[in-house]
Formats: structure tokens, sequence, C-alpha cells
């Protein structure tokens, strides 16, 4: 679905440059904290900002080539981008049936119903959780194939958090061939739906990962400042110095749970993950 | 491109009370110019909606997005050219309809059929100056090309000053005009659809060129 | 379908998912040929990913309790007589230790223990 081979873009300060696949029917997940690159993968996969090198492909079309027809199969919800706030739900709603052969306007009212929106009110005046449920009822109005998500859940609380995660889920499950690239911060919100996770930080990739394997693998081993000392680093990612002494990320915790029976190990998150090995350079 | 027609449609019609503004002032206008004139101003009028809705269009980044929807960039610069068209001349006949009404209130002769020309001409010579300002404002922004624009109109102020101070000029100018009358008619007409649309295809292609290059 | 999954746990995610099907089949609960939920369904529910989801269909389908029909769905397969015998075995088991547990608890050695079992099992066996 998604070829992005040795993508660069470079900044002032700042330069991205990674490459990866989303093969058909993946649901992928990049994390990394905020201004790790994240929107610019997304926009420059899109054609939005172009890339100084490197090539990206969308249905094994080059991303400056996508046809109309191509774009209606894609679903797409930006971090800072949205249809004019001077319009309401009925308005976007006439638009997308203009746009998408496939606009499902059913299905896209009764969502709207369900997520508690007033169709007749200018989006300007919405809360940024109603906000944020309306760009995904929109990404996901037309049966796309694919769908590329860029902090769908940013700025809310759990419980909205849920319920977008939830809407995702669903349409998931109903369109089985559906490929899904998303991005989050808050990486818990991946876990329990990507198949496989990119840790993103400063433009690069630094991990990539299925998801189960993170959760079955990778923990995090407490240790203070003896056990640190005569601990075998060489399954270590990464650690980082705490107030106990260190947190050290591994990805063999069972290599560590038998050698190390009296370590506090607990079972890593991605969310330690990013924490852990996103600040590795300040060391 | 019927999408986006569609959302500029709702970006300047949804709003009735906005609507109401544009009718009221339309008609107060009516009864302070005389004639025909009012059909230029609705023709303006109506224009500048059509390309104020590049504002809103980029008002909180959501350029990104229109350009993430099944358009092309080609597409959009396409659709607001036949928008602003299609505004201007819906401006122009509604301004004919207000003339007309308000001929009859104020008991004046009037004549629908000779104001077509006018009405035409309207069209045409704003329509050059909005495809100016679609391109400007895409290139530069709206901030930017608000101050384009005065400087814009500044210089042709000037330059209709030095016409007066140069007698020169002016009499070069008239010249000019006096050939122009004395050619024949099809061959003036001729003339100005091939300024015209030698304009136009530049505008345009500026514009596009302009989009293609942007990153969002 | 009850599956209940533990994210603090250390048993990783697929194999819970297993272990609860393999009981549900077990049980009774899922019979041959009834259809399991699809890979991404099942995967909402639970909300964990679809490919932790197929890792346990696949391996289910290696140890032949379930087959996967492409564009169909995974079906139960005819229960294994021996999985059956190998589970109601393993049920008496545990009951048997827990009585054992309580004669232990109510102070009984080891000798008056197996008095009472051999005369209990004398009656149960010898009247069949």
């Amino acid at each position: 679905m998604i070829k992005v081979e040795n993508l660069k873009k470079r900044y002032e300060d700042f330069c991205l440059d990674l490459s990866f696949e989303l093969p058909k029917g993946r649901v992928s997940g990049l994390v990394g904290r905020n201004g790790a690159g994240k929107s610019t993968t997304l926009k420059s996969i899109l054609g939005l900002v172009k890339a100084d090198e490197g090539s990206v492909r969308i249905f094994g079309r080059d991303v400056k080539d996508l046809s109309v027809e191509d774009k209606q199969r894609l679903g797409i919800a930006m971090s800072e981008s949205a249809f004019s706030a001077y319009l309401n739900i009925e308005a976007i709603a006439r638009i997308l049936k203009q746009m998408y052969p496939r606009f499902e306007e059913e299905r896209f009212f009764e969502l709207c119903k369900k997520m508690s929106l007033p169709v007749r009110k200018q989006i300007k005046e919405f809360s940024t959780g109603m906000k944020a449920r309306l760009k995904v009822i929109i990404a996901l109005s037309h049966r796309a194939d694919l769908l590329l998500l860029d902090e769908p859940t940013a700025g809310l609380d759990v419980e909205a958090r849920n319920e977008i995660l939830d809407i995702l889920r669903d349409y998931l499950a109903e369109n089985e061939e559906a490929s899904l690239l998303i991005s989050s911060h808050i990486s818990s919100d991946l876990e329990g739906l990507c198949d496989d996770i990119y840790l993103i930080n400063d433009g690069k990739i630094l991990l990539h990962e299925a998801t189960d394997e993170l959760l079955d693998k990778y923990g995090v081993i407490k240790a203070d400042e003896a056990l640190f000392e005569r601990l075998d680093k060489e399954h270590i990612l990464a650690y980082r110095k705490e107030k106990y002494g260190y947190a050290l990320f591994t990805d063999a915790k069972d290599y560590y749970k038998e050698n190390y029976p009296e370590a506090v190990i607990e079972n890593g998150s991605i969310d330690d993950l990013i924490l852990i090995m996103g600040k590795r350079r300040e060391g | 491109m019927k999408g986006l027609f569609v959302k500029d449609l709702c970006l300047n019609f949804m709003n009735r009370k906005n609507m109401m503004i544009y009718l009221f002032i339309s008609v107060f206008m009516s009864f302070a110019m005389d004639g025909q004139f009012i059909i230029g101003y609705t023709t303006m009028l109506l224009g500048i909606l059509a390309v104020g809705t590049i504002s809103y269009d980029e008002f909180d980044g959501g350029m990104s997005f229109l350009m993430c929807l099944p358009v092309t960039r080609k597409d959009y610069v396409r659709e607001k050219f036949l928008y602003c068209l299609a505004l201007e001349i819906l401006g122009a006949l509604s301004g004919i309809v207000i003339y007309a009404l308000v001929s009859l209130i104020r008991n004046v002769p009037f004549s629908i059929p000779e104001s077509l020309p006018f009405a035409l001409f309207s069209i045409l010579g704003l329509s050059l100056m909005l495809y100016a300002m679609i391109a400007i404002q895409l290139k530069y922004g709206s901030e930017k090309s608000r101050v384009m624009m005065m400087v814009i109109y500044g210089v042709i102020f000037a330059l209709a000053l030095l016409l007066k101070q140069f007698a020169g000029l002016k009499e070069a100018v008239f010249r000019l005009i006096g050939f122009l009358d004395s050619c024949p008619a099809a061959l003036l007409t001729g003339l100005i659809a091939l300024f015209y649309l030698a304009a136009v295809t530049l505008l345009y292609k500026l514009s596009v060129k302009t989009m293609e290059n942007k990153e969002f | 379908m009850r599956i209940i999954i533990n994210n603090s746990s250390m048993v990783p995610i697929y194999e819970q998912v297993v272990s609860q099907i393999k009981a549900l089949i077990i049980q009774g609960e899922l019979k041959e040929g009834d259809i399991l939920p699809s890979v991404r369904n099942m995967a909402a529910e639970l909300r964990i990913s679809s490919l932790t989801v197929k890792k346990a269909y696949d391996f289910l389908e290696e140890e032949g309790l379930v087959t996967t029909v492409h564009g169909k769905g995974t079906f139960v397969n005819a229960a294994d007589r021996q999985l059956a015998a190998e589970a109601r075995r393993k049920a008496v088991e545990d009951e048997l230790s827990l009585v054992l547990g309580k004669a232990f608890s109510a102070g009984l050695n080891k000798e008056e223990v197996s008095q009472i079992f051999e005369i209990l099992l004398e009656d149960q066996y010898d009247q069949s």
C-alpha cells in the first residue's frame, strides 16, 4: 500500500531520513514525542511536502502522480488541518458526496449522531473532542482502502481517546482488507490496535517491532547501582538514570528474569520506550 | 472539482445573515448610484466574495487537508477561476434585477437589453482583476496579498496622475483611444478577446505553477 | 465468546487467547463446525492487535484444533478424542487434589486418607 524508500527531507534544524513499507491489511503505528517527525513523515507520504531525496509510492504509484481515483481510496485525518471551521456537518456531507463515489451518507450521519455531533452547528463552535471525532468519522466515511491518521487522539482525555479507537477498530473489523497508518505520541493508544510499531526520534526510525513481540519480550528492569554494575548489558537497548538507580529497557526480559531473579522487571510499554530510548542522546 | 464548487457555495452562502447584509448594501447602493452602475457593483461584490473563499481555505492550515482530498492542485485553481466567473455572472444578473426594480420604484425609464453590454464588460473587466487577485493570493497568502493589492492600486493611481501631468502622454492615450474607436467593430472585439484570453491564460498558468510548487 | 485478556500478565497475549479458546473447545462451548470471529473482529473485541489474534489462530491450527478456510473463516474441528479424554482426566485430578487439600488441613495422615480412598474406591467400582 505504501512504500517509502530513503526518504530525505532537510529543514534547518531537523532532517527526516527513513524507509519503510506498509503491506496490504497491515495496521502500523508511528510513535515518538512531539517534533520527532511523525507529521512530516505523513505529510511527505501524502505529497504535501516534497522529498529532497528518495521516493514515496502509494498503491504502487509515485505520490506525485497520484490520480483522483487513487485519492478517493484514501481516508485522511491531519493533526492540524481539517475542513474549514466555517462549515457545518451538513455542508461537509454534501461536499464528501461529490468527492467520494463510495461515500456512505446514512452511516456518516448515524456515526455523527452516535458521537453526539450537532449537524447544523458550525465546526468552529465544536470542542476539541468533537472536532477530533469528526475528523475520524470523515476519514472513515467512504470505505477507504488506506487510512492515514495523524494524531487522531491528541489533546483528548482517556474516554474520548478510547471512543475514537473503538470507531477505528470497528472500521477495521468491517473492512478486513483495509490498511492503516496512525501516529500518536501517546503510544498506549496504539498497543491495542497496531500490528507493528515504528518508534521515530529525530527524524529517524529508532525501532521497528511487532506489537506482540514488544509486549512479550521487551521490558523495563529497575536496578540499583550495584545491580546495574554487574548486569549483563548485552540485551539492553537503552537506559536512563533514575532516583533509585537505573531504568533499563531490554528486548529479552526472560533472559534477565532467569539470570537475575532478584531484579524488578516490568512489562515494557511503548511509552517507556519513548521515554527511555527517545532520551538516549542526552545520556 | 464539483466537490470544491459545493464547498465554496456553502462557504459563501450558508450564512443567511451575511446574505441579507449583501442584499441590503446592494439595494442601498442602487438608490445612491444612478443607472446601470449597480450592475458593476454587484458583479464586483460577488466576485470578491468568490476570491475570499481562498482565505477560508487557508484559515487554520486548512489547505493541507484540502490537498489530501481527491482533487489535484490544478483542479483547485481551475475551480477557483470558474467559481469566480460563475459568481460574477450571478452578481451581474442580480444587479440587472435590482437595477430594473429600483428604476420601477423610482419611476425612471430603463432598458434591460441596453444594460447587457455593460454587464458583460463588468464581468470580463472585473474577472481580470479578480484573477490577478487569485494569483497574488495563492502566491503570497491572504495577509501579504492584501498589502500587494494596495500597492498595485497605488501604482495604477500614480500612473493615472502621471498621465494627467504629461500632456504628451495624454495625447498619445487619446490617439490610441481614437484609433481603437475608428477600428471596425469586429477587429476591436477580436483584439479585446485576444487580450483577455492571453491575460487569463497567463494568470491561470501562474496560479497553477504556484500551487504545484507549494508545500503544505 | 468469553475471552479475557490480562494485559499486565507475563503470559504473552497470544498464549492467553490460545489457552482460552482451547478451554472453550474442551468445555464444549465451541463445537465442531463453529466459526471463530474474524481476525479483525476478535482483535476489535479484545482490543489487541490483529497480528496477535492471527498468531493465536495459526497456533491453534497447527495443533489441529481449528481449520482456516481462506476467504471463509476459521472453523473449529471435531474435538480430538484424546484431547477430550485428557481434559476429563485433568478435571478428575483437579477435584481429587481439592479433596486431598481438605484432608490435609483436617489433619488426616497419609494412611488414613489412603484407607478412606480404598473403601470408597471398592464401593464405587464393585457396585457398577
